[in-house]
């Protein structure tokens, strides 16, 4: 194997720090160092205030996720938002879409509304008998991906996609539209807000898991003479449908 | 990437005769420029500060305990099922990727941005052992066809034209020529699509790795990123040495901080948390994920304790945007990856301070780099310590002596201003000294050795009568 030991390469640079041997203790950061407890009710207590906030977490996501480049829709009920993605889903003759195994699809019947609607819809799903070449090819052929989300994140109009089984990575990534649907439970206040609940959760699992992903808009460039240009290699278009509690 | 810092005077002469280079950095001032601008106003400059006291302060920890936290890194990533390789020098780590392509029978490797990237001229080593490298990001791309370096370490292509860009894809890829930007972009987007679904293999840079998870985080905007985390078999990570953080919800900071200061976005469109290869449940993502870890002459910056600081830097660019200097040259002329303000430091420190020994000069040390870095680096106070060291031949400057009569110049200038007898007297000196050299009160042309400094500008005479005399005598009376 080319390359360099671990131990020698941390040795040059302990050696550059001038020291000869490891820390006995292990260093605290300038922000602290908090224990697993403190971490979990950090979480607790974050959650907390979530489940206490009113409508005004939405509005700032749907305020800020639309100055990111996100089409929303305020969905009064479930039919309200499987009309909106029929008409997408017309607007565009969309032939084919993939979709995630998101809890939320349990609630919103979003295969059967697309196929009444002439589209073909696939469930990138090992456990739906689909392997892992199929789900990829789909995805690359699709016209439409529709996730739920992990979390959303209000004040940047962000949402997290964690995947994961039933999840796969391409279908918020391949198809150039992509809906994400939120649903109110799943809103948090900022960055902060997330990355402790997730915090928590690595802790908890023991794994932060493989893959995250916070997706704020849609893909853009501003790479030739520095003119912003939506839709470069991931999708072209993105819509958030916000279902109401 | 070859080093050509020793050509920085040629190089930026050449940028600032070429209109078109000097119409892509008069844009940059107003676009990317206004980063920490808006930054400031968006947030409020006392909660921006603290946003960047809190960053630094970070950052420097870690750098003073990066024995441990490169400890806790791997031991992460390999918890999580990934492989940690170290590397010393550009060599061994595209050694390491080379090996790894090989053993997997690699045939195409996509690539996501990455500056340690090109300090290896990765593409290149994997293209002589017949393996195709395509550079995912649009700029990088664009960059690849034409055979450049990047001239911005995060818009790298902003010195070329639509036209040039249309020609390069008419030529290279056979499309129809363009003068629509929207219309080039779907042309990459169509090209490069082919190549993400075959590739084998992903490579990508890391701007945060996470010591207590050992993820590594992505900020970017097109999507390519993803695309190199998702699709291949094969995910490699390529890491200066310096890019750790101690906990996740550290990125919670950085992720504020960082594409605020590159884009002037409050975040970017994506940003990709990785943790080791896809879980035996996952229903897709790279079977293998290995993290290469580079010194190639960090080390070296570390073990110096007025440089050290340089390594906090998050390769943002907003020094760059920030900079008069690069604001006229560019970033080919500094002749290396790095450009701008942060490469006139590291750069001679990676790559030796003898050839590269104009950087640490090019710069008016007004200070404006420093009050743009997200960290707060303190990149002047460092320009100097070089320059001292190259003048000196000081420890990081073998052979590098300015000549005998500068020092005694030096000498000479540093006993007249220290007191007011002796400067007043030396003005006096000057000025007669100067005399027969001058019009209209100024001097077009010293002789040599002191030629160079009347060469594209007027050297002024010492005023008859010097500003403290006339203090003196009351400038009310003027």
């Amino acid at each position: 194997m080319p390359g360099t030991t671990r131990a020698d390469f941390i040795s040059t640079v302990r050696q550059a720090l001038g020291r000869s041997e490891p820390l006995t203790e292990a260093p605290v950061p300038p922000n602290g160092s908090p224990s697993l407890a403190e971490v979990e009710a950090r979480a607790v207590a974050i959650r907390q205030r979530l489940s206490n906030s009113g409508p005004e977490l939405v509005e700032a996501l749907v305020g800020a996720a639309e100055r990111a480049g996100w089409k929303i829709c305020r969905a009064a009920s479930p039919e309200d938002a499987l009309d909106y993605i029929a008409a997408l889903a017309e607007r565009d003759e969309v032939k084919k879409v993939v979709r995630s195994s998101h809890d939320v699809f349990s609630r919103l019947d979003v295969e059967g509304t697309l196929r009444r609607a002439g589209a073909e819809v696939m469930v990138q799903s090992r456990a739906n008998g689909v392997d892992l070449d199929a789900s990829r090819e789909e995805a690359a052929i699709a016209e439409l991906g529709v996730t739920g989300v992990d979390y959303a994140i209000a004040d940047l109009g962000s949402c997290v996609i964690q995947p994961r089984e039933g999840i796969s990575r391409t279908t918020s990534l391949l198809p150039p539209l992509h809906v994400a649907i939120v649903e109110p439970a799943q809103i948090v206040g900022d960055l902060s807000d997330f990355m402790a609940l997730w915090a928590a959760d690595a802790q908890r699992d023991g794994d932060p898991g493989s893959y995250m992903n916070i997706i704020t808009g849609p893909s853009r460039t501003a790479d030739i003479e520095q003119i912003l240009v939506v839709g470069v290699h991931g999708p072209k278009e993105v819509h958030m449908v916000v279902l109401d509690s | 990437m070859d080093v050509k810092t020793k050509d920085f005077v040629s190089g930026s002469k050449a940028a600032i005769l070429d209109p078109q280079i000097q119409e892509a950095l008069a844009k940059l001032r107003n676009g990317l420029g206004r980063g920490p601008r808006l930054a400031s106003e968006e947030l409020t400059p006392p909660v921006w500060q603290d946003m960047r006291q809190r960053a630094s302060d970070i950052k420097t920890h870690t750098i003073a305990n990066l024995d441990y936290y490169l400890e806790k890194l791997s031991d992460n990533v390999e918890k999580a099922g990934g492989h940690v390789h170290f590397a010393r020098d550009a060599k061994e780590a595209s050694d390491i990727v080379l090996d790894i392509a090989r053993k997997r029978d690699v045939e195409l490797v996509i690539k996501g941005k990455s500056m340690v990237s090109e300090e290896l001229e990765i593409n290149d080593h994997l293209e002589s052992i017949g393996i195709e490298s395509v550079e995912t990001d649009l700029g990088e791309y664009i960059l690849q066809l034409m055979n450049e370096p990047p001239f911005h370490i995060i818009a790298p292509a902003i010195h070329k034209s639509r036209r040039q860009v249309s020609e390069i894809f008419t030529e290279k890829l056979k499309t129809l020529p363009s003068d629509e930007v929207e219309q080039l972009c779907e042309t990459a987007r169509e090209t490069l699509r082919e190549k993400f679904l075959n590739a084998d293999m992903g490579i990508t840079g890391v701007n945060f790795a996470v010591a207590e998870t050992g993820t590594i985080a992505l900020v970017t905007n097109e999507g390519n990123g993803r695309m190199c985390t998702s699709l291949p078999k094969v995910h490699i990570a390529l890491m200066g040495m310096e890019k750790i953080l101690p906990r996740l919800e550290d990125l919670a900071l950085f992720l504020g901080v960082l594409p605020r200061s590159a884009t002037g976005q409050r975040i970017s469109s994506y940003v990709t948390c990785v943790t080791g290869p896809r879980r035996s449940t996952d229903e897709d993502g790279p079977e293998e994920f290995h993290l290469v870890i580079v010194d190639n002459g960090r080390s070296k910056i570390l073990a110096d304790e007025q440089m050290r600081e340089a390594l906090n830097c998050i390769r943002c660019g907003a020094c760059l945007n920030a900079c008069p200097i690069y604001g006229k040259v560019g970033g080919h002329a500094y002749g290396w990856v790095y450009s701008g303000p942060i490469g006139a430091i590291v750069t001679p420190m990676l790559t030796g301070t003898v050839e590269a020994k104009h950087l640490p000069f090019a710069s008016t040390l007004c200070g404006a780099c420093k009050d743009a870095c997200p960290v707060k680096i303190d990149i002047p106070h460092m320009l100097l310590r070089l320059r001292q060291e190259i003048t000196q031949g000081g420890t990081l400057a073998k052979n590098g002596k300015a000549p005998w009569y500068e020092a005694a110049l030096m000498k000479g200038w540093r006993q007249s201003v220290r007191g007011s007898r002796v400067f007043s007297l030396a003005n006096r000196l000057g000025r007669l000294a100067l005399l027969p050299l001058s019009r209209n009160g100024k001097v077009r042309r010293l002789p040599p050795p002191l030629s160079g400094w009347t060469r594209f500008r007027d050297f002024p005479l010492p005023s008859a009568k010097p500003f403290r005399e006339r203090w003196r005598k009351g400038l009310k009376d003027e």
